[in-house]
Formats: C-alpha cells, sequence, structure tokens
C-alpha cells in the first residue's frame, strides 16, 4: 500500500506491504534505528513509540495502524539540536546504562507526561511497569522522569 | 521469528468489513493477542481485516439503562472516559492491565475474542451481567457474557461475526468494588487467579454479592452458591472462613506455566478473605 | 526514595566525580548503533540450523530442500569450515557445527545464509534431520552414576562426565566440628538463571581485502578474535573485531560470542558477502549460556558465642554438554565458599558435571552467587539456633585486615567489610526497624514482614586460575589539535567502564574530561587486553590507562618545559602557566600544536597486568585474587500470607570496592545488581524438561519491572583503598547481584519462619514455607 503518515512532525509517504510491523517499517525502510527490537512479543517496551500521543508496542502494530497518524520515535524528541528534558535529566541522573531500553523508557515516559505533568513517584514507577530494564534497576530512571516533570512544569510556568 | 508481512486491509465501513470476514478474514483491533499468537505460529490467518478504527466499533452510548462500548475502544480510553465513572469495577480491573501501552492498544472487543481464561477484563464484564452484541451475515444479536464464553479460546462467534459492542447495564445502588489479581510478578503478568466482586453492603452486612474468579475454570466463574451464602454476613475475614473451601471446591483450575491447579484452588477460596478484609477496612 | 551517599573527600579533580556517561547522550537521542542497527552493502542473513534432540547421533543430514529456496545464497555443514570445527574457550570440545553426535537440544548442526531475515528463517524450516536418539541424561548427579550415558568429550572431562573436581582442605574440619557446640546443615538448589540482556546476540561478519572483520554486541573482542581465526584457519592479524554498542552483558556476552561470531565468519567467508546473524528472543534464551543450576549441601559449626569452627560444603554445577567455561565458574564457585568469614577448618569439594543440556557459563557473579545462597542461609540459621542477632554473628566473624581466607590468604589490605556492617546498619536503623517488623506481625492478619541480610566478598580478576588473562593494553594520544583519543582492549557493554576510564586518563593527564574521547574497541588497536570479565576493567584496565597516560603526560610535560622555558609550571584547566610569571601560559592546543611540528612521538602505550597470584590445586590454598571487594545488604520484605506473594520494600546496601570513580555510574552498577538479584530470588525461572526449555519468552521467564523494586532503596560505599588499584580502586560489577539475592532470600525464610531452600521464592514455594515446610 501506499502508506501516508507523519513521523517526527513530517509527512511521509512509503510504498510498504499493510500487514508490515511498524517497527520494521521504522529501522528497516526509513532507517531510523534508534527504535529497538527486545522480545518481538509486546513484552519488553523497547519498541514503544508514540502514536497520536498514546504509547504503542511498534512490534505489535502493522503499517496499516498508523495510516494518517502521527508517530513519534525517540529521534523527533531533541529539538534543534537541543536534548528533550527527558532526555537531558535521564543524562545527568545516570539512567542510561547500557542504553538499549533507553528509547522505548523515553517514549513511554513522554507519554505520561503529556497525559499527567505533575506525577508523583508511584505514578512514574506504575506507568513505567511495562519497559524492562536489565541493567539500572529503575531508580535512576524514574528519578530522571521526576526531575523533568518538575523542569518542564518550570519551563510552562515560566511561559505563561 | 520474523514472518513475512501478513496480508492486511483496511475496511471504511462495518458493511466492507463484513464481506472480507465473510470470505475468511481475521479481525484484527490493537493486534496486542493477534499478532503474539500468529508471531507464535499459533494463529495463521490469510488475512487480517483491521477494525480498530470503524466509528461503529468506537460508540460509548450512555442510555437510560446502561453503557454501550464499542468494542474497538481502548482500555486507556476507557480507563479516562467520563461514562465509565459509574462502573468503578471496570476502571479497577482495566488499570491491571498489561501496560500503558498495552492499555493504549488493547480493546474490550479483542478481549472477548481472545476469551482468554486469563482474561481480567471479561472478570470485571462478568459481574456488570455485561451483554455482547455481535454483528454477521445474518445481522445482529446480543449475547449475555456466559454465553458468549464457551470455553478456553472459545466463543460462539459464527463465522463471519464480529463484536460490535459489549452493553453494561448500571448495576442498582451502590455496591463496593474490589478486584485483587495474583501473579508472579508485581506489573506485566497474565493472572495465576484473580477475585472480582462487586457487594452491596447494609448496616454492616453483605445484602448481596457477585463474584467472579478468573484463571480457575475453563472460562470466567461466577460461584452462585458462594454469593448467596455470603448474604447477610458480617464483614469480617473469620465471618467467611467457611466458605474458603466452598469457593475452592467451586473451581476448575489447571496446572499450566504459572502455578499448579492446587495453588490455583487454595487462592482462589483464600481471595474471599482479602475480600472480607478490604470491605471490613472500609471504602 | 533514593539516595547517593558518598563519603571521603578526595584530593582527585576527575576521579571520584559523578560525571555523566560519556555514551549517555548518543543512547538517549536513540543513535547509538548496535549490533543489528548496522548494515553493509550485500549483506546476507545467517542462521543456524538446531538439533531437536538432547542426544543423538546424525543419521542423515539433507539439506536440499534448503539449498534449494532461491534466496539462500550459501548452506555449511562441519565440513565446509575452513580451519577448525571448534569454538575454543578454556577447553577445545565444543563444535562449530555438530558432525555425528548431537549433545543439547539447539545444537547448530548446519548454517545457511539467506537474502533477508525471513528468507533465512524460512529455509532453516527446510532442513531434514533423520536422528538415531542416545540415551540422555539432565541430572548432574545421575550423570555422575556409574553407567550414566557418556556426555562429555572424553578429552575434556576428568572421568565420565566429570568436567573437573576442584577441593579446599584448610585445617581438619573434624576438629573443629568437634569444637561447635552448634551445627547446621542445609541442602540448596537453584535453577537456570538468564541473561535477559535486552539486546540479543548479533554480529556482521564482514570480509575484508586482507581478512575479515567481525561487528558485534560482545565482552570479550580478543575472545571472538580466536575464534573466528580457528574456525577460517586465519593468523590472528587478519581477523578485526570491532564492538559495537553493546545492550547489556552480564557474563552472557562473554563467550556466547565467539560462537555466533564463528557462525557468521564461515557463512561470509563461504559466500563472500557481509553476513548478520541476530538471533531473535526465543533463540537467545532456547540456546545461549545462562547461570549453572546447581545443588549446594552445607554445613556450618560454631560455638556458643557464635564463632565459626568449621565450613564443609559440597556442590555440582550442572554444566551443560560442553565445557565453555564451566571450570573457571567452579573455581570463583569453590574459592567464594566459605564467605567472608574467618572459618579455621574449611573443606570444599566442587563438582561441574556434563548433562544433555544448554551449555551454561557466566553470570554476573561467576559460580559465587549459588553458593553465597547457601553460606547465607547457613548464616542465618546458625543466628536463629544460637538466638543470635545474624547482623552481630556476622560482625563476630567478619574477615578483618590480617586474617586470613578460607585459601590460607592473609589479607594484607582494604578490607571493608566490618565498616560496611557497621553503615548498613546505621543507615537501616536496624534496631528500630526491627522493632517496627515485630509490631507489624503482631498487629497483621494476612501479612508479615521479614528483615534479612548478606554479606560477601569477591575476589577481584580472574584470579589463580587464569592469570595468563588478567592483563589490559591501552594506547593514549594526544592529537594535534590538543584533542585526546583514549584507545583500550575492555568493553563497554553498560556498566560505565568507558567513562570510568576516561576519568582515570583525564585525571592523570590533569586534562578536563571533555578534552579525553574513547576510541570504539578494535582488536587491532591494542594488545590483547585479556577479557572484559570480573569485575577487572576499572582496575586491570585503568592501570593500563594510567600507565599510558602518565607516559604521555611526562612528554607534555617536557613540551610545556621547554615552550615556557622553565623547569615546574601550574596546570589551571586548559592551560599551563609559569607561576613566577602567570602571564606566561601556553595552552594545551598550544602544546600540542608545539609537539606536532616539531615531529614529536605523541602517543604513549600503557600495559598492566594483575599483581601475582598463586594456588595449589591439590589443597586449594594459595593467594587465590590479588585483593577482595565486600559487601552488606539488608532486605525488608512482606508476604501475603494468603498467596504466598513477596516483595521487597526496602533495601539497604552498602559496599566496600576501594575508591569509587563515579558514585552515579557506581550506584546505577549497585541498583541494577539489586534488582537481578531480587529476581533470581523471587521471580526468574526457567522451565526445562528433558533438555528443553519450555517457554523461552519473556511473556514467561520474568525479570523484575519499576514495581518489583522496593520503594525504599539506600545504597553508600566505604571506601577501603587498594593500593593496586588506580587511585585505590577495586572492582564493583558482580558484587551487588552476589549480595542482594541472599538478602532477600534470609528476609523470605524471616517472614515465613520457615527456610527458602531453593530459588525462586515463587507464591507456592513461600506459601508452603509459611504452611510449615521447613
Amino acid at each position: 500500500m501506499r502508506l501516508k503518515f507523519r513521523l517526527n512532525g513530517r509527512p511521509v509517504e512509503v510504498e510498504v506491504p499493510p500487514g508490515r510491523r511498524l517497527l520494521d517499517l521504522l529501522r528497516e525502510d526509513l532507517g531510523l534505528i534508534g527504535t529497538k527490537e527486545g522480545c518481538g512479543e509486546g513484552e519488553c517496551g523497547a519498541c514503544t513509540v508514540l502514536v497520536d500521543g498514546k504509547p504503542r508496542l511498534s512490534c505489535l502494530t502493522l503499517a496499516l495502524q498508523v495510516e494518517g497518524k502521527d508517530v513519534l520515535t525517540v529521534e523527533g524528541l531533541a529539538q534543534g539540536g537541543k536534548l528533550h528534558p527527558l532526555q537531558e535529566a535521564l543524562v545527568e541522573t545516570a539512567g542510561v546504562q547500557c542504553g538499549f531500553c533507553t528509547p522505548g523508557f523515553l517514549m513511554a515516559a513522554y507519554a505520561l507526561l503529556l497525559e499527567n505533568p505533575n506525577p508523583t513517584r508511584e505514578e512514574v514507577r506504575a506507568w513505567l511497569s511495562g519497559n524492562l530494564c536489565r541493567c539500572t534497576g529503575y531508580e535512576q530512571i524514574v528519578d530522571a522522569v521526576l526531575l523533568a516533570a518538575r523542569r518542564l512544569r518550570e519551563e510552562k510556568g515560566a511561559e505563561s | 521469528m520474523r514472518l513475512r508481512p501478513i496480508p492486511a486491509v483496511k475496511p471504511r465501513s462495518l458493511e466492507e468489513a463484513l464481506r472480507y470476514l465473510e470470505e475468511g478474514g481475521r479481525p484484527l483491533a490493537g493486534g496486542t493477542d493477534l499478532l503474539v499468537a500468529i508471531r507464535k505460529g499459533q494463529e495463521k490467518p490469510e488475512l487480517l481485516v483491521y477494525v480498530g478504527e470503524l466509528p461503529e466499533l468506537r460508540i460509548l452510548r450512555e442510555g437510560p439503562e446502561g453503557l454501550e462500548i464499542g468494542a474497538a475502544l481502548t482500555h486507556a480510553e476507557l480507563l479516562v472516559h467520563p461514562a465509565t465513572e459509574r462502573f468503578p469495577i471496570l476502571r479497577a480491573v482495566l488499570r491491571t492491565i498489561g501496560s500503558p501501552a498495552i492499555r493504549a492498544m488493547g480493546t474490550l472487543g479483542g478481549n472477548l475474542v481472545t476469551a482468554s481464561p486469563a482474561g481480567d477484563s471479561l472478570v470485571a464484564l462478568s459481574l456488570l451481567e455485561a451483554r455482547v452484541r455481535l454483528v454477521g451475515p445474518r445481522g445482529e444479536r446480543e449475547l449475555p457474557i456466559p454465553e458468549f464464553l464457551v470455553g478456553p479460546r472459545k466463543t460462539a462467534l459464527e463465522r463471519g461475526e464480529l463484536v460490535r459492542s459489549v452493553f453494561l447495564p448500571y448495576p442498582e445502588g451502590h455496591p463496593r468494588s474490589f478486584f485483587r489479581k495474583v501473579g508472579r510478578r508485581r506489573a506485566l503478568i497474565i493472572a495465576v487467579a484473580s477475585l472480582g466482586a462487586l457487594v452491596w453492603v447494609r448496616d454492616g452486612r453483605v445484602e448481596r454479592a457477585r463474584l467472579a474468579l478468573g484463571s480457575v475454570a475453563p472460562t470466567v466463574l461466577r460461584p452462585r452458591d458462594v454469593e448467596e451464602a455470603l448474604v447477610g454476613r458480617p464483614l469480617a475475614p473469620e465471618a467467611w472462613e467457611d466458605l474458603v473451601p466452598v469457593l475452592s471446591a467451586a473451581t476448575q483450575p489447571i496446572s499450566d506455566l504459572r502455578a499448579t491447579a492446587e495453588y490455583r484452588r487454595k487462592v482462589a477460596g483464600r481471595l474471599l478473605l482479602a475480600l472480607a478484609e478490604a470491605l471490613q477496612a472500609g471504602p | 526514595m533514593a539516595k547517593v551517599l558518598v563519603r571521603e573527600a578526595a584530593r582527585t579533580q576527575v576521579v571520584g566525580q559523578g560525571v555523566p556517561r560519556l555514551d549517555a547522550e548518543a543512547k538517549v537521542k536513540g543513535q547509538a548503533r548496535y549490533a543489528d542497527d548496522l548494515s553493509f552493502p550485500g549483506m546476507l542473513y545467517g542462521k543456524a540450523i538446531r538439533s531437536e534432540r538432547p542426544h543423538a547421533r546424525i543419521r542423515r543430514l539433507d539439506l536440499s530442500r534448503v539449498l534449494a529456496h532461491p534466496k539462500v545464497a550459501c548452506v555449511v555443514t562441519a565440513k565446509d569450515i575452513p580451519g577448525r570445527n571448534c569454538v575454543p574457550i578454556i577447553y577445545e570440545d565444543m563444535p562449530l557445527l555438530a558432525e555425528e553426535i548431537v549433545r543439547y537440544v539447539g545444537e547448530p548442526i548446519a548454517l545457511l545464509a539467506a537474502e533477508t531475515r525471513e528468507d533465512a528463517e524460512e529455509a532453516a524450516r527446510l532442513a531434514s534431520i533423520e536422528y538415531e536418539d542416545l540415551p540422555a541424561v539432565f541430572d548432574p548427579l545421575e550423570a555422575l552414576r556409574p553407567g550414566a550415558p557418556q556426555v562429555a568429550v572424553p578429552t575434556a572431562a576428568e572421568r565420565g562426565n566429570l568436567f573437573n573436581h576442584m577441593v579446599i582442605r584448610k585445617g581438619d574440619v573434624a576438629r573443629g566440628f568437634a569444637e561447635a557446640d552448634v551445627i547446621v546443615e542445609g541442602e540448596y538448589r537453584v535453577g537456570y538463571q538468564e541473561h535477559a540482556y535486552l539486546e540479543t546476540q548479533g554480529v556482521i561478519a564482514v570480509p575484508e581485502e586482507n581478512g575479515i572483520a567481525v561487528y558485534g554486541t560482545l565482552q570479550c573482542p580478543f575472545y571472538v578474535q580466536r575464534a573466528v581465526a580457528a574456525v577460517l584457519g586465519l593468523p590472528l592479524s587478519r581477523v578485526r573485531v570491532v564492538q559495537t554498542a553493546t545492550g547489556g552483558g552480564f557474563g552472557g556476552k562473554e563467550d556466547v560470542p565467539s560462537q555466533v561470531a564463528a557462525m557468521a565468519a564461515v557463512l561470509a567467508w563461504r559466500s563472500g558477502r557481509p553476513v548478520k546473524v541476530v538471533y531473535d528472543r526465543e533463540e537467545d534464551i532456547l540456546t545461549t549460556s545462562k547461570r549453572h543450576p546447581a545443588i549446594v549441601r552445607y554445613k556450618t559449626g560454631a560455638k556458643r558465642d557464635g564463632t565459626l569452627t568449621a565450613v564443609e560444603v559440597e556442590f555440582y554445577y550442572n554444566a551443560g554438554a560442553y565445557q565453555t567455561l564451566s571450570s573457571a565458574v567452579l573455581w570463583r564457585g569453590l574459592v567464594h565458599a566459605a564467605g567472608p568469614y574467618r572459618i579455621p577448618h574449611v573443606k570444599v569439594d566442587g563438582y561441574s558435571v556434563a548433562t544433555n543440556t544448554v551449555p551454561c557459563g557466566a553470570f554476573r557473579g561467576f559460580g559465587s552467587p549459588q553458593v553465597i545462597f547457601a553460606h547465607e542461609a547457613q548464616m542465618d540459621e546458625l543466628a536463629r539456633r544460637l538466638g543470635m542477632d545474624p547482623l552481630e554473628l556476622r560482625q563476630k566473624n567478619a574477615l578483618r585486615e590480617g586474617d586470613e581466607t578460607a585459601t590460607a590468604q592473609v589479607l594484607t589490605e582494604s578490607v571493608g567489610l566490618l565498616s560496611c556492617i557497621e553503615r548498613a546498619k546505621e543507615l537501616s536503623r536496624w534496631e528500630e526497624r526491627k522493632q517496627k517488623v515485630a509490631e507489624f506481625n503482631a498487629r497483621e492478619r494476612f501479612r508479615k514482614r521479614g528483615l534479612g541480610v548478606s554479606t560477601v566478598m569477591y575476589g577481584v580478576g580472574m584470579g589463580a586460575k587464569a592469570p595468563l588473562l588478567d592483563k589490559a593494553g591501552a594506547y593514549v594520544k594526544l592529537e594535534a589539535d590538543g584533542s585526546i583519543t583514549v584507545a583500550v582492549g575492555n568493553t563497554e557493554m553498560g556498566q560505565g567502564a568507558m567513562t570510568v576510564l576516561a576519568q582515570i586518563a583525564a585525571e592523570a593527564l590533569e586534562v578536563p574530561l571533555s578534552v579525553i574521547q574513547m576510541a570504539p574497541v578494535d582488536t587491532s588497536r591494542v594488545p590483547d587486553s585479556g577479557p572484559t570479565v570480573a569485575s577487572r576493567t576499572t582496575t586491570v584496565q585503568g592501570l593500563a590507562v594510567l600507565d599510558a597516560a602518565r607516559k604521555l603526560k611526562a612528554k607534555i610535560n617536557r613540551a610545556v618545559q621547554e615552550i615556557l622555558g622553565c623547569p615546574a609550571f601550574v596546570v589551571e584547566g586548559r592551560s599551563f602557566c609559569d607561576p613566577k610569571d602567570p602571564r606566561r601560559r601556553v595552552t594545551l592546543e598550544e602544546v600540542a600544536r608545539w609537539m606536532w611540528v616539531h615531529n614529536w612521538d605523541m602517543g604513549a602505550t600503557g600495559w598492566a597486568e594483575a599483581a601475582p597470584v598463586d594456588w595449589d590445586p591439590k589443597t586449594g590454598l594459595g593467594n587465590a585474587y590479588f585483593v577482595y571487594a565486600f559487601a552488606c545488604h539488608i532486605a525488608e520484605v512482606e508476604v501475603d500470607i494468603l498467596t504466598g506473594e513477596a516483595h521487597v520494600r526496602g533495601f539497604w546496601a552498602v559496599h566496600d570496592s576501594g575508591r569509587i570513580v563515579n558514585p552515579k555510574t557506581a550506584w546505577g552498577q549497585v541498583a541494577g545488581g539489586i534488582a537481578q538479584g531480587i529476581g533470581y530470588a523471587l521471580l526468574e525461572e526457567l522451565q526445562a524438561k528433558e533438555g528443553r526449555i519450555l517457554y523461552p519468552t519473556f511473556t514467561a521467564y520474568h525479570i523484575p519491572t519499576t514495581l518489583d523494586m522496593p520503594e525504599e532503596l539506600v545504597i553508600d560505599f566505604v571506601e577501603a583503598p587498594y593500593s593496586g588499584g588506580p587511585y585505590g580502586a577495586k572492582g564493583l560489577g558482580e558484587v551487588p547481584l552476589m549480595a542482594s539475592h541472599a538478602a532477600v532470600a534470609n528476609a523470605i525464610s524471616a517472614a515465613t519462619g520457615g527456610r527458602l531452600r531453593e530459588y525462586p521464592a515463587l507464591p507456592e514455594r513461600v506459601l508452603a514455607l509459611l504452611e510449615g515446610e521447613k
């Protein structure tokens, strides 16, 4: 099929079998290798992307399911060469170790802050429970999300 | 394993979708169950028919008798929609399913069609005495949950039929809701056993109760004898102890990778005490 | 709330600072390139055709349908291997491709390469193999019985299926037990633990003009180089191994990448095209190494006041069908079997045994967690029997400076165990917490809490079993513009090695960290630097970096002296200035330019080898490791007595790993190790039947999620500096996992009133403990 959708803010048109996994479309056809495959069956969250602002597992999403949608991947987070506050915070708290789960965590956390800009620690823990990490024990990731949330609120407060 | 892309279509209308289904297509909504089963080789559909965005399957209609929920609404959508506020048990259950991403993908219709004995949302639908509305080549029909779920991973769906919506009658009064899922870790699990309950309380005693258990029988279990035996009892675990073995005996569990049948049977009964404790602690 | 508590002010500038990881920015942008992120023109996808039987003779191998597949470019069987059909690890018993006999389910028999991943998977299913089943054995005790089916390749075994038997004989245990007032005994069992690194195994082999290059996710590039050279029959100089970003290792990418790379290399060599082999999760779980399942028997004696008198240990590791790393794993288990305690009489017998199961290998802790589970359970049982506080019992027996270990090694320095215990006690508010737990248990009907502790020691480095490997090289180069490139032979797998090594380089060179760039690890850049294992990278590779950096620093100093014309100068940021006339200054950029213009050698090589160790295999006595790291962990768990579900609520961990180079990454190492330990003790079960792993998926194999971590997590370091390490550093990586599971296990026992003797403590097992199964 001729698939049209928006990817990281830009319109994309690509010829793709409608039943191809979104993950393969992103990584192999469009060269966006930031989205990772950890298990291929929706149990690890490494392939999480945002579709119309909601988290989705790209290993369990077919190309035709994003027709006309807005897809955001880890490559779309930094704006104008500046890291997104979530990315910045993960660097600061050392919430990145091997980094393979990191894009998935970033996208899940991004979705959380869209829905709840002021989450508690328990809410962050609960929300991120679908993303597996084998390196960090999660604490520094949770710290990073709380730090970024605070900074985003401050930024917003400063703007208004 | 990486499969070749499966042939898939995205029909623009319900009629078009039904035509594909009649030709042997398999409906796809969130994909959280079906695509995993295909990858494992447990399902080999020739054509996937994406129904996740059909407007007819995405309605949410509040009527005088109850709420009609389109089969393709996602768990995440239901959790935040004000119309589900009248069904705290539904929300309590949906919150425990998978992860935020799984909840943003999975649908009630999908859970019904998968008909897993461990399907959490089926516990809520069973407690609420939901009715499943089907549409197919011979028109529409409506089935109560026990008639729709005919066995483990078996439903009353006929060839070409599609779950269109689920109707939830408003429960009378204000029952207390309870849901407890037992699993091998604290998130991202398939239930080893679960107990959901709606309990109407009056003057510190059970006036009426509905119980539903997951993962301990071929389909969701409603232990009517225990429900009846609870009537009139005070909200205290010690006053319910005698019903623990009765509830255990009502289960028909199997042993699988997650637990033995013996454990499931034992724990299913004991969850009654957790329910009593929660009721005793107050709303 | 998580807190970082690091004390002791340092006189260093960069070492000791929690600087951001050098690789973090690329990783948060999704730009880091892992194995599957690389492609090469004309690349094929490789796939193994594997044994479906645990033990069988291959009667007929029919690959005609595979060859007939239109997208298959190349098929390889044992006879097509240009070099030796062997994946060399410690022994050389494991073939790359089985020829006559298959010894485990999943053993590679043939290889193919096809145009796409899907084609390769499809073609692999077209192979037709006729087997003649042979009697098989899966349990190590059964495999040792007379008449058991012969699994082990005879040249790799001491006898029958006994790969290795190792001993420690110190003092006289009979006397020790005679002196004891209390003796406890127990048998403990553990199953597999799967690494579950998020990135599965993957390599790409690329034929080059002069040989072959291999890119991949791996810990030990020099192991891979050796394996590829062996199977291709090439000199090592024609095999170049480049590490890609590596998505977790934990030991799982120590030896296994040698096998994966050898497969890809043979296919690439035969087809003349680049070949990518990337496992999916199922293939990874089914066919790669895991932590050894074990049966461990202990007997420990103590006097009434808690003084330990003797310990007798017998343990059996199920090694799987081939040796791989089992002899080394067994040895570490042996040396660690008596724990971090003063025990005059020690007798240990460790056995690693061949069975028809997937070969087990390295996993963080490397043979020590299995015995630690047991020795810490024994300490707990002793404390219960003696009516002693479990921390006090450990304090009483903890190794101190000047003490002798179980292998009669005298600890001459850097023994921070007592400080760890004291600090853990303080941080957890131990006495108050014990009281609160007792009150909770008296009050609650359906929930019980328990506290558990563990203390461990860890021998840093390869130790006396493999001293030939405990070395590392480094190359440090000042570029003409004043930037600095550092090349090393040990790898970054997520643990933060590159950041720590760069900190050491920056410290020694007296330059800001931002000047340093770590080069991608490539076997052609530095001499064989041994493997990235055994928590040795900071210490041994760090010393090599220090050596190179100091040599380069001397050159820079000479250049500055010549430029400024003064014998002494001070360093201010990137500038050097004359202390007598601060206006006379020169920047690092200018110095570099000057050196370049004057044709100076701007590079320096560094080398390090671990301090000498020795060990007598007959008695098991000797200086097993050059230094030890220590830890004390405390866990608080809550169990639901209706369901048996357990949760770790609080965790307090204190480590002595000498000087901490980067407190933030060190904190993350400890937190991650605690998570893996919680998984090992509570959640992780890989069910197998007759050599077949039944459910090789993350749906069935449960590693901890965010919600399985304790709500209260406190981590601290006490620093007993090691004079032989860079800036006083010892190793850390493995220690947190080693200590954490045992503290959780003891907390489960305390909460249930039973004794956990088998991992994992799944709800059914906890319920049994609660119901009085002791």
